[in-house]
């Protein structure tokens, strides 16, 4: 994987020439020259791992990964950090589609998890009252914690017509869960795509995850994408980097890109 | 028996195995007091205090206004364990304090003079070590004393048990033990009674058979049933 990036353009125009011979396709990430890398279309099923730093516009990449999906595909964006609003507001800024299914899990955690452990502080420091006891039903008790790669599962089971899927991130999975059981998740993630025709996306943050776990999913991944921030004369250049294409490593490479107007494009 | 009554303030351990008669004697107390104006907490572990209110109602001596105009409260304490976060399997000294301070803080908003744990044999099962159990009953004890709330602890044990606590250290703190148990005669299954210790009073040593009747719970000298009954 040494070996120097190819110029994207040279690689479009050698992608070019086929292109009229095949049914129209949808666009991958909807940056030309890193789909063309890609020769333009991912095989049905595959799945990748999105990783960068916070900053460095995986969330807007992961996005654009929902709006360059085709009319028949059908799109779910499962957020675990970001509100729902905030997410169809992104996509209007960017003139894309709003109209994406969104699962917003960060809600279910608040709503099962962060709001009771919020309850749980305020009556260790300021006590219960009678009257605070009695609005509690011993029944409303029992209701056990979510189990968020089970509620994932059940999710995935419904899917039947190709899809994309984008989970921002994987790293709150990772957190909840065992990462045995989060590996078992994306494998299923990506039985699940090759079986009805699918694609997934999923995003992670380098370097806060066990090395054993993160080899693991970069091992099941078909693709596998980075973003890096370097500085230079005072400025942030973003690279985003293809690191694995299975099957065709000559495909790997790096393109220099920006943040504009349309979301994330190649910068000159 | 009792020589006038258990001494406000003193926390007493009904200890017995299943069907001995433990909750309801407890029950009963609680409703005795609540008849001549003496507020009380039932305090549930084990069982949903909705039904054990419904067993109540099976009981002449059992009022349903008593509940209404809050005389007597009946709360579920895995209510408190979620509310307060103890819900792990085990509680720290951290969570012990919170829970003493807890029901100390609900009886005394509540105002109530006679307040029944059961069980704390429940409550105990959370806690490792011997010594965090005692400082949970000191303190349930001390703190709910010092409001002049006399305290019924319900301990289970087994049938065939030598001591009078699951964990033995209860029996030793607690400032009375009464033991109910069962008694085989003549094929026939007896509920009995006996006080074994009541600080500050000079109590009846004597066993005693115990009746749950609809009247409530009726005690008669044992091997004398028959006759003499008298009233808990």
């Amino acid at each position: 994987m040494s070996r120097p990036p190819p110029t994207p353009s040279s690689k479009a125009a050698a992608a070019g020439p086929a292109q009229p011979a095949e049914a129209p396709r949808d666009p991958i990430f909807g940056i030309p020259e890193v789909d063309a890398m890609l020769a333009g279309q991912l095989p049905k099923g595959w799945l990748s791992i999105l990783t960068g730093p916070p900053g460095s516009g995986i969330e807007i990449l992961a996005k654009q990964f929902a709006q360059a999906a085709g009319a028949r595909e059908t799109v779910t964006y499962y957020t675990t950090s970001e509100r729902t609003e905030d997410i169809r507001r992104a996509m209007r800024d960017f003139s894309w589609r709003d109209d994406l299914r969104i699962v917003n899990l960060s809600d279910d955690y608040h709503d099962t998890v962060l709001s009771r452990d919020l309850e749980v502080s305020r009556f260790r420091e300021k006590g219960i009252s009678p009257q605070e006891i009695a609005q509690f039903r011993l029944e409303k008790l029992e209701a056990p914690p979510v189990n968020f790669v089970t509620r994932m599962l059940v999710e995935l089971a419904a899917l039947d017509k190709p899809f994309r899927l984008i989970i921002d991130s994987l790293d709150f999975f990772l957190e909840q869960a065992k990462p045995s059981a989060v590996v078992s998740l994306v494998r299923q993630i990506r039985y699940r795509a090759q079986r009805v025709g699918g694609f997934a996306l999923l995003t992670l943050h380098p370097g806060i995850h066990e090395p054993r776990t993160v080899g693991i999913l970069d091992d099941v991944a078909d693709l596998l994408l980075d973003i890096e921030i370097s500085k230079e004369h005072m400025q942030f250049l973003h690279h985003l980097t293809i690191r694995k294409v299975r099957n065709h490593p000559e495909r790997t490479g790096s393109v220099k890109i920006t943040v504009g107007e349309k979301g994330v494009s190649s910068a000159p | 028996m009792l020589d006038g009554g258990i001494p406000r303030g003193n926390t007493v351990l009904i200890s017995g195995s299943c069907g001995t008669g433990k909750t309801t004697l407890s029950l009963e107390y609680l409703v005795r007091g609540a008849q001549v104006h003496e507020r009380g907490l039932f305090l549930s572990v084990t069982e949903a205090s909705h039904k054990i209110q419904q067993n109540l109602a099976t009981f002449d001596f059992f009022d349903k206004r008593l509940v209404d105009d809050g005389t007597l409260t009946f709360i579920d304490v895995p209510v408190l364990y979620e509310k307060l976060g103890l819900s792990k399997q085990e509680m720290t000294t951290e969570d012990i304090d919170l829970f003493v301070g807890a029901v100390a803080r609900l009886a005394s908003d509540l105002k109530v003079q006679r307040l029944v744990m059961d069980s704390i044999t429940s409550v105990c099962y959370r806690i490792r070590h011997e010594e965090e159990i005692r400082d949970l009953i000191l303190k349930l004890g001390k703190s709910l004393s010092d409001i002049s709330c006399t305290t019924l602890l319900v301990s289970e044990i087994g049938p065939q048990e030598n001591r009078y606590s699951l964990y033995g250290v209860e029996e030793a703190i607690a400032d009375g033990v009464i033991l109910l148990g069962n008694v085989q005669r003549r094929g026939d299954l007896l509920r009995t009674l006996k006080i074994i210790k009541m600080r500050g009073t000079t109590h009846s040593r004597a066993q005693y058979v115990l009746d749950l009747t609809p009247l409530g719970v009726l005690l008669a000298p044992y091997l004398k049933g028959g006759r003499g009954w008298e009233a808990a």
